[in-house]
């Protein structure tokens, strides 16, 4: 029988990924609801995922700050209204870049190392090996990466935020004399619960997809060690892709609870 | 196992800095809206709030002190706008403090601006509503300024034309900034006039001095500024002088017309001596001419003659029989006369 439209343009595949993906989240819930509890490596998980990533994030929150403000500033002085540099990159850095950004950034990093490394696992058979000894692999493996990049993306947010703005400050010193008390005033006047909840609690949404992408490309990767670079792969791609997805969601329902 | 510890400790190094940020983020955005501490709500009606919003701020003086809590719409024409302010700042806003909706700058956010009320009305309390004050619309502004824009528009073609004028030495100005000797005299009345400021500097200072002694010393002048009595017995002989001018006028009156018939006396008198200076009638004839002075004279002289032989005559007579006993009895009278009145 020939192959239809439907089965070779991949749609098919695509739906059927889609299926796997709900049922491993489904998984991921159950499991994660019951003992025994992974603690320990649950924290060693929260370690490598947090700690590790710090580097990376506050560099790449500082380089934001200071990029942004630099960019922004000639346009605002062209108005005049350079002294709405401060409020201007808070709420852009708070609502939308920081949090997209820095889950990008542990999109590439964590999701690909996830992938990577329980794809190596599940293509030289340990996590086969673990079912066979009686460790449930799920629960020790996925479950606690899961859960680890659920808490820590949103923790390395607030922190990768919190160092852009102070890049933000540095410029806005050097180019307009601006003091720290004076620039985080003006950032603080201008935020609201409307910017803070929406934008930390979508970074939950964020770690969770990081993790479960992550997991889930590595879990059931195949054919061999390319396998494990195609998990690792396939991973970020479409863990930054889902994550765009949910920041639109996101947006989406914070205009219909904070009215932004 | 030392090595796992320690990356938990780093762990929660990180997980405590990343919350705490959060937290102060969270209490500096709350302190901002007002979530901490004690609030004050009031309100406000409007007829347009011009697009203001809950959370927008509440200012005082310029200050921040509040933030918009909710907006209703009460009917067609009103909104309610309620807003909740920090509790520090009830007792300086008073119940007469007016409320308007401004923006922070021209493209900043909308506020609402409260205007100190006087400080004879008592303070604000809970559910107090304020009395507003609708701000000029935009379209209205946008209009002044149109009309502002013609007038300046105006303003200088006229600035224009006088400038022109100016440039070619036409009128009072342009005399005044090419005429070198007008400088030249404006420069001098200047200087003049620094001199007599000079001079009214001493004279104010002799002046003072001069007021000072008056208020030192007992003497009139400090009487008439200071005694009152003085100035009392001054009226009262004012008074008696206006008295006593009433009285003295029917007798200047009366010297007046003396002095009036003197004078036509005088004129009379001048006339005849005129007259007799020229020589008319007997007196002016005796004056005058001469022959008539000397057949005067030469009359007079007859007539002492004739006196003297008539006193002869008389003697003589004395001496007849006839009237000598008449004259015997008058020196006998005489005599009596004399003895008898002693």
């Amino acid at each position: 029988m020939p192959a239809t439209y439907y089965q070779r343009s991949g749609l098919r595949r695509y739906f059927q990924e889609t299926g796997e993906v709900w049922l491993f989240a489904r998984r991921f819930f159950k499991e994660a609801l019951h003992r025994p509890f992974e603690g320990k490596e649950l924290l060693r998980q929260c370690f490598i995922v947090g700690n590790q990533s710090l580097f990376l994030v506050g560099m790449t929150g500082l380089i934001m700050g200071l990029v942004l403000t630099l960019q922004t500033r000639p346009t605002m002085e062209d108005f005049g209204a350079e002294a709405y540099m401060p409020a201007m990159v808070g709420v852009s850095i708070i609502r939308e870049i920081g949090p997209v950004v820095i889950a990008l950034i542990c999109a590439g990093k964590i999701g690909s190392s996830i992938g990577a490394e329980l794809g190596s696992m599940k293509v030289t058979e340990q996590i086969a090996a673990m079912e066979v000894s009686g460790t449930n692999p799920f629960k020790y493996l996925v479950v606690t990466r899961i859960l680890a990049t659920t808490l820590m993306v949103p923790l390395l947010v607030i922190f990768g935020d919190a160092i852009a703005l102070f890049g933000s400050f540095l410029v806005e010193h050097m180019k307009g004399d601006v003091s720290f008390r004076l620039f985080f005033n003006k950032v603080f006047r201008q935020l609201g619960f409307g910017d803070l909840i929406p934008a930390t609690a979508k970074t939950f949404f964020f770690g969770f997809a990081i993790g479960l992408i992550g997991c889930f490309k590595g879990y059931t990767s195949k054919k061999g060690t390319a396998g494990v670079g195609r998990a690792a792969n396939t991973a970020v791609v479409v863990a930054s892709m889902l994550l765009f997805v949910l920041d639109f969601i996101a947006v989406l329902v914070a205009d219909i609870f904070f009215d932004l | 196992m030392a090595h796992k510890t320690e990356d938990t400790v780093k762990l929660g190094i990180f997980i405590t800095t990343a919350v705490a940020l959060f937290i102060v983020a969270v209490y500096f955005i709350g302190s901002e809206e007002n979530m901490f501490g004690a609030n004050l709500r009031v309100s406000s009606i409007f007829s347009n709030v011009n697009g203001l919003q809950p959370g927008n701020n509440v200012r005082y003086s310029g200050i921040n002190v509040g933030t918009v809590e909710r907006i209703v719409l009460l009917n067609d024409t009103t909104v309610q706008v309620h807003m909740k302010l920090d509790k520090n700042v009830q007792p300086f806003i008073k119940k007469d403090a007016v409320a308007s909706i401004g923006s922070d700058g021209l493209v900043g956010s909308m506020l609402v601006n409260i205007s100190p009320g006087k400080g004879t009305a008592g303070m604000v309390e809970e559910g107090d509503v304020m009395v507003s004050y609708s701000r000029v619309e935009t379209e209205e502004l946008l209009n002044t300024l149109g009309k502002t824009n013609e007038n300046i528009a105006l303003i200088s073609n006229d600035l224009l034309r006088i400038t022109n004028q100016m440039a070619k030495g036409k009128g009072a100005i342009a005399l005044l900034l090419r005429d070198t000797s007008l400088a030249a005299s404006l420069r001098q009345a200047v200087f003049n006039l620094e001199a007599t400021a000079g001079h009214l500097a001493v004279t104010g200072a002799e002046l003072q001095k001069l007021m000072a002694e008056v208020n030192g010393s007992s003497g009139l002048l400090h009487q008439l500024l200071h005694d009152t009595t003085v100035v009392a017995n001054l009226n009262s002989s004012i008074a008696r002088v206006d008295t006593l001018a009433a009285r003295a006028e029917p007798f200047i009156r009366e010297l007046q017309s003396s002095a009036e018939s003197l004078s036509a006396s005088g004129a009379t008198l001048e006339r005849l001596l005129e007259e007799l200076d020229r020589g008319r009638g007997p007196a002016g004839l005796l004056l005058k001419d001469s022959a008539a002075a000397e057949d005067i004279r030469q009359i007079l002289e007859n007539v002492e003659q004739s006196t003297a032989r008539f006193n002869e005559n008389m003697e003589a007579m004395r001496h007849n029989f006839l009237f000598r006993k008449y004259f015997k009895k008058k020196e006998k009278e005489k005599e009596e006369g004399g003895g008898g009145a002693p």
